[in-house]
C-alpha cells in the first residue's frame, strides 16, 4: 500500500500558557488518503482548530511541536520559512469558519484569487485572470467576470465561503483543511457547500480534512472520522460506524446531547460537567470526570488508544456496551 | 381568546439609504398560549428577529398590533413601560451582550426582582449561590446564558421571548439551556417563543413551529407534523437540507437559488423563483389556509399543496 497523503505520528503541541508550558495536544496520529473526507470531531477546546493550525505552522509564537507530519512523502516538522511557503497553498490550504474574515474588505475578489496564483504559479496577468474565472466557475459562482470586479461585502454568506474555497484552491493543493466552514450558515447554503466538497473530491481526488462539532454534518460529508476530547482522539473508525456504534461513552454522550434527526422526539441528554480546560486534565481518562461509566483504573492513568478491529481505535480503559442514544 | 401573544398582521418596514423599502415582516399573525413552546424558524434575513424585536416591544411595528395579555405591547423609549409589560421578558443570543460587565451577577439579578431571593433564582437556573458574587466574565457561554434567563425570571415573567438563545453555545452546553427553559415552561406555565434556525433544536423544543420565508409565514403547525409531513414546498427544502446522522453516508438536498434581496421581493408567491413546483397560478400571492387532509389545525401558504401531496405519495 502506499503512503497515506497526511500522516502524523505522536504529534504533540505545547503552548506557552501563563503558569508553564500548556500541553494542547497529545500524541496525535492522524491519517488522511488521497481523494478521501475525514472528520474531526469534539467540543470547542478539544484541540481541532490546534490541530489544523499545526499541520500549517500557523501556531502562536512559543508553541512547541514534537512528533512527526509527513505530507506527500515529505517530512513538514522541522522545515524552514521556505520551506512552508512551499507547502502552504499548493500542498495544504486552508478555509476558516468566517469567511468575511478571511477576505479583505477592500480588495476586490479579482485581486485576492489571482496575486497568490501569480506569485506561487508564476503565471501572467491574462493567465491568472482566465484560471480565477476557471475557479470561480467550479465552485459555482454564478457570472465569475462579474465577480472578479466585486467586493466581498457584496456577496451573502454562502457566496463568500465559496470565494474562499476557491482562493484555497487556486494552486491546486493535495490537502483541503475546513475548519467549520459551514457553522455560520444557514442549512440551506450549508448543505450547497458541503455538495461542494463533496463534488471537488470525487471529481479533482481532492483530500478534505473536515473540522465539525456537528455530527449530522460529519455523518453526511466525511468517511472516516476522529473524535477529539481534551486533544486527544478518544476513537476513530469509518464515520458510520463511529456514530452508529460509539464505542466511547464521548461519543456516545456528544450523540445524546444533540438532536440528530427529525424523525423522532426524545430528551436532550445534557453531558453533566464543563469541558476540561488544557492544563487542568486529571491525571487518567481526559473525560472520567462527566463519564458515567468511570471506574477506579479510568483515574489512574491515560488509556492508550487501541485498535479494536474494523480499523478502529478507541480509548477507553472500561469499554462498556453502548447503544446509540 | 386563548391567547397570551397575540401578533396580528404585523409589518415591519426598514427605509435604508439608497435602496427601496425593505419589507423585513409583510403581514403576519402567530399566538402564543401559556405554557406553550411556539418555534419560529427560516433562514437569515427572513424577518423572524425583527418580528422578535417588534414582539418584545423593542421596536414599533409599521402596521398590525401585538397584544401581550390583552394590552397591546408599548414600544420601550416612548414612554415608561407599563408595569404588565415587565411580564414579557426577552432572552438574547449573546448572553455577554445582555449581561452589564462590571457589576456582579447578583446586583443585576436583584435589579428585576419583584419578590424573593437572589439564591432561589440561581437555584432555579441550576447555579451555585456563590455566582452571585461573581462577575459575567467569570462565566463560560452556557453559564453566562443560565444568568442571562435567571435575570429575565427575576421581573417573573409569563412570556418569553427567546432570539437563537443557544445558537452559540456549544452541543452539550445547548441541552442544558434547552431543557432548563422547558422546565421553566412546563413547571411555571410561561409561554415560550423560541426563535432559531436549527431546525433538529426547534424539533425537540416546540410544540408548534411557524416557518418564516421573506417576511410571512409560509406554513404553521405542530411541529412533530411540520417536520414528518411538511406541506409548503419551502418547509420541505428545509428539512431536507438538515444533515442527519445516518446508517450510511448521504448528503442533504440541495434548494436552489439564493434568498432574494428583501427590498425586490417577488411578486405573487414569494418562494416561486426557486420552488420547483412553481406554475404560472403562483404569480399571484397564495393566503394561509387549512392543510387539506390533516386533522390537526396546520395552515399553509401553497396554492398547489393538494397537487404536490399528490405527487409525494407517488
Amino acid at each position: 500500500m502506499s503512503e497515506p497523503l497526511l500522516q502524523t505520528s505522536w504529534l504533540s503541541v505545547t503552548l506557552r500558557g501563563q503558569a508553564g508550558p500548556l500541553p494542547v495536544i497529545k500524541g496525535l496520529d492522524l491519517r488522511v488518503e488521497r481523494g478521501e473526507i475525514v472528520g474531526l470531531a469534539g467540543e470547542s477546546g478539544s484541540g481541532k482548530s490546534l490541530t489544523a493550525l499545526t499541520l500549517l505552522n500557523l501556531l502562536p509564537a512559543g508553541a512547541h511541536v514534537d512528533g512527526s507530519i509527513r505530507f506527500d512523502g515529505t517530512e513538514l516538522t522541522g522545515l524552514d520559512r521556505r520551506g512552508w511557503q512551499g507547502v502552504r497553498g499548493s500542498g495544504i490550504a486552508m478555509v476558516f469558519q468566517d469567511s468575511s474574515a478571511a477576505l479583505h474588505p477592500m480588495l476586490t475578489v479579482g485581486v485576492q484569487l489571482t496575486e497568490h496564483m501569480r506569485v506561487a504559479l508564476g503565471l501572467t496577468k491574462a493567465a491568472a485572470r482566465a484560471r480565477a474565472i476557471e475557479l470561480l466557475e467550479q465552485v459555482r459562482i454564478p457570472q465569475p467576470e462579474r465577480a472578479l470586479r466585486s467586493y466581498p461585502h457584496q456577496f451573502s454568506g454562502g457566496m463568500r465561503q465559496r470565494i474562499a474555497i476557491a482562493i484555497a484552491l487556486a494552486c491546486r493543493p493535495r490537502l483541503l483543511i475546513a475548519d467549520e466552514p459551514t457553522t455560520a450558515l444557514d442549512v440551506t447554503v450549508q448543505a450547497g457547500i458541503l455538495a461542494l466538497f463533496d463534488e471537488l473530491r470525487r471529481e479533482h481526488d481532492l483530500a478534505v480534512l473536515f473540522i465539525t462539532h456537528d455530527l449530522g454534518v460529519l455523518s453526511s460529508l466525511t468517511q472516516r472520522a476522529y473524535v477529539f476530547y481534551a486533544g486527544r482522539v478518544m476513537e476513530s473508525g469509518a464515520t458510520t460506524d463511529v456514530l452508529n456504534r460509539p464505542a466511547h461513552p464521548y461519543t456516545s454522550a456528544l450523540l445524546g446531547a444533540r438532536p440528530h434527526g427529525l424523525s423522532t422526539s426524545r430528551t436532550l441528554q445534557a453531558i453533566p460537567g464543563v469541558p476540561v480546560l488544557p492544563g487542568e486534565e486529571p491525571p487518567g481518562c481526559p473525560f472520567e470526570p462527566r463519564c458515567r461509566f468511570a471506574q477506579d483504573v479510568c483515574r489512574s492513568a491515560v488509556p492508550p488508544l487501541e485498535s479494536i478491529g474494523d480499523s478502529r481505535t478507541l480509548a477507553c480503559a472500561v469499554q462498556p456496551e453502548l447503544v446509540r442514544p | 381568546m386563548s391567547g397570551l401573544l397575540q401578533i396580528e398582521d404585523v409589518h415591519v418596514e426598514y427605509k435604508p439609504r439608497g435602496r427601496g423599502v425593505v419589507r423585513a415582516v409583510a403581514g403576519v399573525d402567530l399566538e402564543v398560549a401559556p405554557g406553550e413552546v411556539v418555534g419560529l424558524v427560516g433562514e437569515s434575513g427572513c424577518g423572524k428577529s425583527s418580528l422578535a424585536r417588534v414582539a418584545a416591544g423593542l421596536a414599533a411595528p409599521s402596521a398590525g398590533r401585538v397584544l401581550f395579555d390583552g394590552a397591546p405591547v408599548v414600544p420601550l423609549g416612548w414612554r415608561r413601560c407599563p408595569p404588565g409589560q415587565t411580564r414579557l421578558q426577552m432572552i438574547f443570543q449573546d448572553p455577554g451582550g445582555s449581561l452589564n460587565p462590571r457589576r456582579s451577577v447578583g446586583a443585576q439579578l436583584a435589579d428585576g426582582m419583584r419578590s424573593g431571593r437572589v439564591a432561589d433564582l440561581l437555584d432555579r437556573v441550576g447555579m451555585p449561590h456563590n455566582a452571585a458574587d461573581r462577575f459575567p466574565h467569570e462565566f463560560s457561554g452556557g453559564q453566562r446564558q443560565r444568568l442571562a434567563i435567571a435575570r429575565a425570571l427575576a421581573a417573573e415573567p409569563t412570556l418569553l421571548i427567546a432570539d437563537e438563545p443557544v445558537t452559540a453555545l456549544d452541543a452539550s452546553a445547548q441541552a442544558q439551556v434547552v431543557s432548563l427553559l422547558l422546565s421553566l415552561v412546563r413547571e411555571l406555565q410561561v409561554g415560550l417563543l423560541f426563535i432559531s434556525h436549527d431546525l433538529a433544536l426547534v424539533h425537540e423544543i416546540a410544540d408548534r413551529t411557524a416557518v418564516m420565508y421573506l417576511g410571512r409565514v409560509v406554513e404553521s403547525a405542530p411541529t412533530r407534523r411540520l417536520m414528518a409531513a411538511p406541506q409548503h414546498p419551502y418547509t420541505r427544502a428545509l428539512v431536507d437540507a438538515v444533515p442527519q446522522v445516518a446508517d450510511q453516508q448521504q448528503l442533504p438536498a440541495v434548494l436552489r437559488g439564493e434568498v432574494p434581496d428583501p427590498s425586490r421581493a417577488p411578486t405573487g408567491c414569494r418562494f416561486r423563483p426557486r420552488c420547483p413546483h412553481a406554475r404560472d397560478l403562483c404569480r399571484t400571492e397564495p393566503v394561509l389556509r387549512r392543510v387539506p387532509g390533516t386533522a390537526d389545525d396546520g395552515v399553509v401558504a401553497c396554492h398547489r399543496v393538494e397537487e404536490i401531496q399528490l405527487e409525494v405519495q407517488r
